[in-house]
């Protein structure tokens, strides 16, 4: 199949009346600087932010406690503890994702973790017990089924 | 304390609050003191009692633990038994019912509380004439006389020594013993009875 050089003229109004593109039938060679690309070394000219996932205020009995991060949807989550939580192994686990757990504190609950959750001497960390605390768990995911945390406990130093 | 309980049996005792890991869910140390008692029992982890007789541990030692658990309360108890201490001296054998004998060819011997009390009392009575044998010496060398004050209250020493030797070798079992070492009081706080191994004579001015 031969190629169309279209240049750059513009197609008229309604001068395409019907037509499909096969797949692969087109190569998009020209990169634009100004876009983002997976395959591209770039440098990022202005800061570039991720948007904090907002799991709530985790409250309810003990079945309704189990806080399980879909990190297809970000890589920043906060929620406020208001039970005794389990921070559940996550789904959509892709090593080399990284990302932080903001953890607001509410009263005395615990956190517990799954096992993918891998804390430095295999502790898992004491959450703060005060209401108005924050702590913060940053991970970087090794493997699909191995994230490694760090937990800081009482970022505000004060409730 | 408490205990991890699985399949109606103690796997582990925590004597302090740690982070442990049940059923691939991490916990924090901090579930000890924040979860109550009915979710703790949830995963497995019960109050722990040790009970130990309280009793006199120069006369009994510990013996044999028994273990009860009680899946509704969620509570696990281990009570450890008593066990009096030989009273008397034990001549020691070997697992073939020999005597053992030490470098000489003498029979080994353990000795027993009674002995251990005795050679307490012998001690005692010996420091207490110390003070007063210098007095001794020096009227057997000719010098002043022992001061009858001194002597008789030597000879009580001796006396009283004696006779707490035969109390203890009278004594029927270790709560026996006890009494002999228990000084009674009254309700006012005034001394009743002196313990019989406590009471020895009142030391002399001369001595003082």
């Amino acid at each position: 199949m031969a190629l169309t050089t279209l240049g750059n003229t513009a197609f008229g109004t309604s001068s395409v009346v019907s037509a499909a593109i096969k797949d692969n039938a087109v190569v998009y060679n020209k990169l634009d600087a100004n876009t983002a690309h997976t395959d591209r070394n770039q440098s990022f000219t202005v800061a570039q932010r991720g948007s904090i996932s907002s799991l709530g205020v985790r409250t309810g009995p003990a079945a309704t406690n189990t806080v399980t991060l879909d990190l297809n949807t970000s890589n920043y989550y906060s929620c406020t503890a208001n039970a005794n939580l389990l921070f559940a192994n996550p789904t959509n686990v892709t090593a080399g994702q990284a990302g932080a757990l903001f953890v607001t504190a509410n009263g005395s609950y615990t956190s517990s973790w799954g096992s993918y959750w891998r804390f430095a001497t295999g502790t898992v960390p004491t959450m703060s017990t005060v209401a108005g605390k924050v702590d913060r768990v940053d991970y970087v995911v090794q493997s699909s089924n191995t994230i490694h945390a760090v937990a800081t406990i009482d970022l505000l130093g004060t409730a | 304390m408490w205990a991890m309980v699985k399949a109606n049996q103690v796997v582990a005792i925590y004597r302090r609050p740690k982070a442990l890991t049940i059923d691939g869910v991490q916990h924090p140390s901090n579930i000890f003191s924040v979860w109550s008692k009915e979710q703790k029992m949830a995963i497995g982890i019960y109050d722990y009692t040790e009970v130990r007789s309280n009793l006199n541990d120069k006369y009994y030692r510990q013996g044999s633990s028994s273990t009860a658990i009680d899946n509704d309360a969620g509570t696990v108890t281990v009570t450890y038994a008593a066990n009096a201490k030989n009273l008397d001296d034990v001549n020691e054998v070997d697992e073939n019912g020999d005597a053992v004998l030490d470098e000489n060819g003498d029979q080994v011997v353990t000795l027993g509380v009674k002995s251990l009390e005795k050679q307490k009392v012998k001690q005692i009575a010996a420091g207490l004439l110390q003070s007063s044998d210098w007095m001794v010496i020096r009227a057997a060398e000719g010098g002043t006389a022992v001061p009858d004050a001194v002597a008789t209250y030597r000879a009580a020493v001796r006396t009283k020594s004696n006779s707490m030797e035969t109390a203890i070798n009278d004594a029927a079992d270790a709560d026996a013993m006890i009494a002999l070492e228990t000084t009674t009081y009254h309700a006012n706080g005034a001394i009743d009875a002196v313990a019989t191994l406590q009471d020895w004579p009142t030391v002399p001015a001369a001595l003082r």
